[in-house]
């Protein structure tokens, strides 16, 4: 479904991103190893401007295709974030990253299907690979 | 009672019964169950030191000083094994007195607890398997939580090299990703440094310090951290004994309780910081020994800390809060520090209405009368 203008590696979904993580290097080199794939990036460092930037942006009707959310973030975890935007965007995709394995996350974090992971340290192409997938298993790749 | 029953009772009875001469320690009678449960025969018993020869090497002083203490007036009772003909060991509880107050002779009743003891053993060795797992579970914990800590921060200088690639022709870039790096790095070193720090004792000059000084300069720092919800309450009785401890610990010990206390009232509530001088007995708190000691309580009305986590919460890499929010070090920094100060860690927590930690340390002069330092 890429349109014909796009660069071949450019996904045709998801394009918005909303990218939530509080070391301002891992922040940096992310979004723009993101913008450079074709990604449109919103970036905030805590839990809180997540929610904001989240509420915003479907208050705008431009709503995120994909979270990506450091699981420990000052103010609110990316964890403790993750039911709301699940809950209110039927769309949403979210990855959640963390140093930790994913075997230490609960595992009900990941029952919508809607939910992915993303070790740290992550190469981007990982962090790519990672949406690819959770995009196939969420929409069957159909979309 | 007839006689034959009473014959039976002595001789039938699960048991050995034996008098002796104490003089060269000659059995000058031993029952049927005695001869048939060690299978010694009765001339063997009659040899002069029958028990003493028998008795398993280790166990030997202690038979002897309860036989002395028997001899003496004073019924004595001992655990000891004893050798069987075929070469075994039988575990006995032996109960051993003086006939009557003129007698010189003795006589004992040995009840043989081999498989009880076995079992017991058995048990001790179950439960030390138990310790053992929990040991690695431990690490396993520790392993997790480093893991994700270096994870961090290498995601933090794999970034910088991906940022210095990337903008190699800005010099002021560069400079910034550069100095990015070495804050990386020094983040790595405090996690060496603060797991180096629960194994090895430091070797650290201690000083005479008014905790209650010391807590006063710190309540403007503790009051912020403690955040808008959580109110912080002083109370310092004077005149307070100095104690003997490195400087900074006192810091880092309020650090850490206060940060509990906020963490266990995430809707806000009241920290107290209390701070007594207790001299003995009377005022002590119960597991204290006596002495002078001041006293720094810091109590929360909390969620209160359960028993499970109770049993281990001293041990590093402990920790109940979300995964990733604490390294589980706070309470067992506290623990080291206060032990190395030769103080104690009292604990008191009722779930769903808060907790009190007290940290008693040892007055200077009082710590210096009690344990004084071994020569090295």
């Amino acid at each position: 479904m890429a349109t014909p203008a796009s660069p071949p590696s450019q996904p045709s979904r998801p394009r918005r991103v909303l990218f939530a993580e509080d070391d301002e290097w891992v922040r940096e080199d992310s979004v723009a190893s993101l913008v450079d794939m074709g990604f449109e990036v919103v970036a905030v460092n805590d839990g809180e401007e997540a929610e904001a930037a989240f509420r915003q942006a479907r208050a705008c009707g431009a709503p995120f295709d994909v979270a990506i959310l450091d699981v420990r973030m000052p103010r609110r975890h990316g964890t403790e974030l993750l039911p709301e935007l699940l809950a209110e965007d039927h769309e949403i995709l979210v990855l959640l990253s963390s140093g930790y394995e994913r075997a230490h996350l609960d595992p009900v974090l990941f029952d919508s299907g809607r939910v992915g992971f993303v070790p740290k340290p992550a190469e981007p192409e990982q962090i790519l690979a990672e949406l690819r997938e959770l995009e196939v298993a969420a929409r069957g790749g159909a979309r | 009672m007839t006689e034959p029953r009473y014959r039976q009772l002595v001789e039938g009875l699960d048991a050995i019964i034996w008098e002796a001469d104490p003089a060269d320690l000659t059995c000058t009678f031993v029952n049927h169950r005695g001869l048939d449960l060690l299978g010694h025969d009765l001339a063997a018993w009659r040899r002069p030191g029958f028990l003493l020869d028998h008795v398993h090497r280790v166990d030997r002083p202690l038979l002897e000083s309860a036989l002395a203490r028997a001899l003496s007036g004073e019924p004595s009772r001992v655990r000891c094994r004893l050798r069987t003909t075929g070469g075994a060991w039988r575990t006995l509880v032996a109960a051993i007195e003086r006939i009557d107050a003129d007698s010189t002779c003795l006589r004992g009743v040995m009840i043989d607890v081999t498989e009880l003891y076995l079992e017991e053993e058995a048990l001790r060795q179950a439960e030390a398997g138990l310790l053992q797992a929990d040991r690695l579970e431990s690490v396993g914990r520790a392993a997790g939580v480093v893991a994700h800590d270096f994870n961090n921060v290498l995601a933090a200088i794999l970034s910088l090299a991906r940022l210095l690639e990337r903008r190699s022709d800005d010099p002021a870039a560069v400079e910034r990703f550069a100095s990015g790096i070495g804050e990386a790095g020094e983040r790595g070193i405090g996690i060496v440094r603060q797991l180096r720090q629960l194994g090895l004792r430091r070797r650290v000059a201690t000083e005479r310090i008014d905790v209650g000084h010391a807590v006063e300069q710190l309540y403007p720092l503790l009051a912020r951290l403690a955040g808008d919800h959580v109110r912080l309450c002083l109370d310092i009785q004077r005149p307070l004994e100095l104690v003997s401890i490195p400087p900074g610990d006192v810091d880092r010990i309020l650090l850490n309780l206060v940060l509990n206390a906020r963490d266990a009232m995430p809707e806000g509530g009241v920290i107290t910081l209390e701070i007594r001088g207790v001299r003995g007995p009377g005022d002590l708190p119960e597991a204290l020994p006596a002495g002078d000691w001041v006293v720094l309580a810091v109590s929360d009305v909390g969620r209160g800390i359960d028993a499970t986590t109770r049993a281990r919460m001293f041990e590093p890499f402990v920790t109940t809060k979300e995964a990733g929010t604490g390294a589980g070090l706070g309470l067992a920094t506290v623990h080291a520090l206060v032990t190395e100060a030769r103080g104690h860690v009292l604990v008191s927590s009722t779930p769903g209405e808060g907790s009190v930690f007290r940290i008693c340390l040892p007055a200077a002069d009082s710590a210096e009368l009690v344990a004084p330092t071994p020569p090295s």
